[in-house]
């Protein structure tokens, strides 16, 4: 639905992205990378606000830039903080949906479903001035898929969300994405995209760093050792079995020899082996977590190597 | 209710790509003005030349009997074929102030706390292009400033249809309804295009606020301190000079709709003498390209001012 061949934008001599080719297809996809990283140049390349300086986006097989037939099945949340104070909730999503291209017949209907769909029925009549910054972040996804786009673009969604309301919006997002439209989110907070999906992509610096699976992603990375760590009373004698395998680099003792945290080159073949050396040994295993299987870890190691 | 309850629901209806967008942003604008009180009250004050006029119509035409025809009369200039031009050109000339103050109030913010929030990326993300997203923006001025401007004139011009037809004020001035027309919307579209070109250069509605009250004031001191000085603060001369300001120019479009030549008295003092002078209508050939000048100034300003995304520059 969205491809980026060779796309590069730049200000000047500012580089927005540089060079890069993707394709984002049906489902949730997270846009990741730090602040400067160029996700929000993308995400302006998308949405047709910016045209490319070099290379080719195409949204829906159309070039987006100023382009009206694909801005009415893109639906775009971008990150603003105060606006249209003056109008309540209802006012702005009709408003914005009008806009969309709703027919005056189906235009009320519409807007009562989606703001019922992002719960804010009870605040819908209120003065978004008024409104906290989650249910300004909810009034801004109402708008941006009142039309049933079928792309959605949203840029730090789950900013100043708690974590009820970020539970809520990841909900209306995965129900939005499993109806085979493509919802693109972006974000700096790892942890948040995380919890939401694991189809990323990782920019940095105006290029793209990784697309695809988390997991593969990291399985990719096997230069760098897995950290793994394993919470058990008998931490000592679970290392000295662990050590005898060839893929396990180093075995440390913390907290008084009740954690036992390894580093491992193959962590595919480890979790393999894993379960079979703890029933054998009976070993008693009350945590286990690697910290390389998150984001975050990714994040570390493609970015500064 | 907990949204995780509810299933997301497709829509089935159309979607119409409607070819007149820009006017979904005016009447927006529009309908927040609606709500506002101080815009109600401004628009009270502005009601007041018209009240004021008619008054006066009424108490000269009461008095009719005991004031001679012609320029010399009592309150108003009684010239045949301009009298009742006369009297909205009065009218218009006192309500200018409340109409600044109204497209000040009412144009300031209309891109400047788009650009503060970065709401353009709103409204540019929807099937809405940059040129739907400027007209909206100037018709949103336009139109307040144009219907605060015409609905008392309009209601003058049906007092004076129905009290005053006896007096020829359809037969010695059968266009005037026309004049009217043209004349409200030379300060709309002025106001309304440099407003646009100044808020789409500012971040707050208070700045772009004070740089047209600035600019207007401004313009309006210099220009006429120059004339004072080239004419010595003689009515009937250097009236180019005079009112080559923001406010100069749309009452020059203004007397020259209506085509009234003003009369009026200017006393001289030192020498003791009353004369009669008569000022006729500015030279449009100046007025009417400065006007324009002005408006396609304020409207490009705006049109490369406006984006949807911060650019950086290298």
């Amino acid at each position: 639905m969205i491809a980026l061949e060779r796309a590069s934008r730049w200000y000047g001599q500012v580089i927005g992205i540089n060079d890069v080719s993707c394709q984002i297809g049906p489902g949730l996809t997270a846009l990741l990378g730090p602040n400067g990283a160029g996700k929000s140049t993308l995400i302006k390349l998308v949405t047709g606000q910016l045209r490319p300086t070099a290379g080719r986006v195409t949204v829906l097989g159309q070039a987006p830039f100023a382009n009206p037939s694909v801005f009415q099945r893109l639906g775009c949340c971008p990150e603003i903080e105060q606006s249209y104070d003056e109008l309540t909730g209802r006012q702005f999503v009709t408003l914005l949906a009008t806009l969309a291209g709703l027919p005056s017949r189906t235009l009320s209907a519409r807007v009562a479903e989606v703001i019922e769909l992002v719960g804010m029925t009870p605040h819908a009549d209120r003065r978004i001035g008024g409104y906290s910054k989650g249910m300004r972040q909810r009034i801004k996804i109402a708008q941006g898929i009142v039309h049933d786009p079928q792309v959605l673009i949203l840029d730090e969604p789950l900013n100043g969300l708690d974590p009820v309301g970020r539970r809520e919006v990841a909900a209306v997002l995965h129900r939005f994405a499993e109806e085979g439209r493509t919802v693109v989110v972006s974000s700096h907070i790892l942890y948040e995209v995380e919890q939401m999906t694991s189809s990323i992509l990782l920019m940095n610096r105006g290029r793209l760093l990784a697309q695809g699976d988390v997991y593969q992603i990291r399985s990719l990375i096997d230069k760098h050792p897995h950290h793994i760590s394993i919470r058990t009373p008998q931490a000592r004698a679970l290392a000295r079995e662990l050590l005898e395998l060839p893929f396990v680099l180093s075995a440390r003792l913390d907290d008084g020899d009740s954690r036992l945290e390894l580093e491992t080159r193959e962590p595919d073949r480890f979790y393999d082996l894993f379960p079979q050396i703890v029933l054998q040994r009976g070993i008693r295993v009350e945590s286990f977590e690697s910290p390389d299987n998150n984001l975050e870890a990714v994040f570390r190691y493609l970015v500064e190597g | 209710m907990p949204i995780e309850d509810l299933t997301y629901r497709t829509y089935d209806g159309p979607l119409v790509l409607r070819s007149w967008r820009w006017w979904i942003i005016a009447v927006a604008r529009l309908r927040y003005l609606r709500t506002r009180w101080w815009f109600w009250a401004l628009v009270c004050c502005s009601l007041l030349p018209y009240f004021v006029v008619g008054i006066i119509l009424y108490v000269q035409n009461t008095l009719g009997g005991q004031a001679p025809s012609g320029p010399q009369d009592l309150f108003f200039d009684q010239t045949q074929g301009q009298k009742f031009a006369n009297l909205f050109r009065q009218a218009m000339d006192w309500q200018g102030l409340w109409l600044f103050l109204i497209a000040v109030v009412v144009g300031a913010g209309s891109i400047a706390l788009d650009n503060r929030t970065n709401a353009l990326q709103v409204y540019l993300s929807k099937p809405l292009t940059k040129r739907d997203y400027l007209v909206g923006k100037w018709m949103g001025i336009f139109l307040a400033v144009y219907g605060v401007a015409l609905a008392p004139a309009v209601v003058f011009y049906l007092y004076c249809l129905l009290n005053y037809t006896g007096q020829g004020f359809l037969r010695d001035e059968p266009w005037l309804i026309l004049r009217v027309l043209v004349a409200a919307a030379a300060p709309a579209a002025i106001h309304a295009s440099l407003l646009v070109g100044i808020s789409a250069w500012s971040r707050t509605p208070l700045l772009a606020g004070a740089a047209y009250a600035g600019l207007f004031f401004v313009t309006a001191i210099i220009s006429t301190m120059v004339w004072g000085i080239a004419t010595n603060g003689r009515l009937n001369r250097g009236q180019t000079i005079q009112r080559l300001s923001i406010g100069g120019t749309i009452g020059a479009l203004q007397q020259n709709a209506l085509g009234v030549t003003v009369h009026v008295t200017q006393v001289h003092r030192r020498r003791g003498s009353v004369q009669r002078l008569s000022i006729k209508p500015p030279d449009l050939a100046v007025f009417l390209p400065l006007a324009a000048g002005l408006c396609m100034l304020g409207v490009a300003a705006a049109r490369v001012r406006i984006r949807a995304v911060e650019v950086v520059q290298g």
